[in-house]
């Protein structure tokens, strides 16, 4: 076999390794779950495989305790949910002028994301934009006064976490009204903007390995400027955090 | 309870000495305290009698449980020969943590929860750290109110220093947490030129967080490890001893002024 057929095993950036293998260590595992086994409360582990299907880390014995949550491995209404909030729509697109270029700059070389779930529809948070996941709490302090999707303030290792629904954040106003009740469908929330926001979600997937080119990047600014790509691939919504953070900050 | 990790990803720099000699200061004072000793090479251990090749239970244990309990932890703390001082051994086993573990999700709090359980027995932790980036690094890092960088004054020492200040901003990022930190110039030899420039280095780059003063270079520092005394116990009026009498005090009002900071 000569050289050039030897596969090379391909490695993410250095930068990229460490602080994916920071974020799984620092990953606060639940202590309300000491029952389920260590690979249920498991962070999913980095692939570098993106056509590589979402597995569920669940043993048999205890398959049917998590028969009642959302299965991560089901891209769930992928395809209709994409046409209404996942994507961006022509008429989105054409509302404002078109941007030179919209790529945010940590997508330059090969990135690592967070897939999650939020009512069904798959998204994903670049890894380097992200300061950890923690279990949903209850304990949220509410604060009048705000935009409906602000769930409350919870405080976090020393500092208050504005929480959001993201739900109602990126979901049109005619479909928010048939969510569920907030404390049934939130599992986690997604520390972001050095901690000051927290996006709540039904559940987090996998992190995955992506090029640039793998994502189809947004070319104009339109209603959903959080909205950095979708990924074709994982039927999935990009989530630029920079300007969701901005954004929620603007009310 | 105040939790201090002594850090720098470079090896020779004082972190065991700078360690034990502020331990043993707060013991002298008077409060309770406790040394855990996170560096497989086991220096902190080895200072106070006990072999990390064999000492059983250590800090190994704590990774293999799933759950912590209260008598599990305290089982796990050797008295030493100086009053109001205990030490986590460690365990030369621990070195084999990173392959074991892998990133398995949240051993890198495995520590932090275990050291709630101390709350009501002890004043100050003092954790001795790994010259390098790993599992206990990050439990270390993790589990601090204030990280204490010494640095040699030397040149090789600065690009540690440089390292180390990476490391921390990542996993301030990871955890969204702030640290905060206070670098030592140690071994400092006035009559060398090395000394003299590195402490310049320092003072030009890393001002808002570099301690004013020094520790010398002192040789009772080697005489108390012998005795497996800190230096505080063994001659209290040597220079050493009085630079990390001098060093306590300035960290001690950092920390105060930083939990006043974060109740405001």
């Amino acid at each position: 076999m000569s050289h050039s057929d030897k596969k090379s095993t391909k490695l993410a950036s250095q930068q990229t390794a460490v602080m994916s293998y920071l974020e799984d260590l620092l990953l606060e595992v639940p202590p309300l779950l000491p029952d389920l086994p260590d690979n249920v409360k498991a962070f999913p582990k980095p692939v570098s495989d993106t056509s590589a299907k979402l597995k569920n880390p669940v043993t048999d014995q205890h398959a049917a305790e998590v028969q009642e949550a959302p299965a991560v491995e089901e891209p769930v209404r992928l395809v209709e949910q994409k046409e209404s909030a996942a994507s961006t729509t022509p008429e989105a697109e054409t509302q404002t002028a078109p941007l030179a270029d919209l790529r945010p700059s940590w997508a330059e070389q090969e990135f690592q994301c967070l897939m999650f779930n939020v009512v069904g529809i798959s998204l994903a948070v670049p890894l380097v934009k992200l300061n950890g996941v923690i279990p949903w709490t209850d304990d949220l302090t509410p604060m009048p006064g705000h935009s409906e999707a602000f769930l409350g303030l919870l405080r976090h290792l020393g500092k208050n976490v504005k929480v959001m629904d993201t739900a109602t954040v990126i979901l049109p106003p005619q479909q928010r009204q048939q969510l569920a009740p907030v404390e049934e469908r939130m599992k986690k929330i997604i520390l972001m903007d050095e901690g000051r926001w927290g996006l709540a979600c039904d559940d987090v997937g996998e992190v995955i390995t992506l090029q640039s080119e793998q994502v189809r990047w947004r070319t104009a600014a339109g209603r959903r400027p959080w909205l950095a790509g979708t990924i074709p691939d994982r039927l999935c919504a990009l989530l630029d955090t920079g300007v969701l953070a901005d954004q929620l900050a603007d009310g | 309870m105040k939790i201090w990790s002594v850090a720098n990803q470079k090896g020779g720099v004082g972190k065991t000495t700078t360690a034990v000699s502020l331990a043993g200061l707060c013991a002298l004072h008077g409060y309770r305290t406790l040394m855990i000793d996170m560096d497989p090479q086991g220096s902190m251990t080895s200072y106070f009698g006990y072999d990390p090749e064999s000492v059983q239970p250590s800090l190994y244990d704590i990774f293999q449980q799933t759950t912590i309990s209260r008598q599990f932890t305290h089982n796990l703390v050797r008295k030493t020969a100086v009053n109001k001082l205990d030490i986590l051994p460690a365990s030369t086993a621990i070195a084999t943590l990173d392959k074991q573990l892998g990133a398995k999700s949240g051993m890198g709090l495995a520590v932090v929860n275990a050291i709630k359980n101390f709350t009501d027995e002890y004043d100050h932790v003092f954790i001795d750290c790994p010259p390098m980036l790993g599992v206990l690094m990050v439990n270390a890092l993790a589990a601090c109110d204030h990280l204490v960088i010494p640095v040699q004054t030397e040149f090789l020492a600065m690009k540690g220093l440089e390292r180390m200040l990476n490391t921390l901003q990542m996993i301030e990022r990871a955890k969204a947490i702030n640290i905060n930190y206070t670098i030592v110039p140690t071994m400092y030899d006035k009559r060398t030129r090395a000394s003299i420039d590195s402490l310049a280095y320092l003072r030009e780059h890393f001002t808002e967080h570099l301690w004013k003063s020094v520790v010398p270079i002192d040789t009772r520092f080697r005489e108390s490890s012998k005795e497996g005394l800190p230096i505080s116990h063994f001659r209290v009026s040597t220079r050493g001893a009085r630079a990390y009498s001098a060093l306590l005090d300035e960290l001690t009002t950092t920390i105060s002024d930083e939990s006043k900071a974060a109740a405001r």
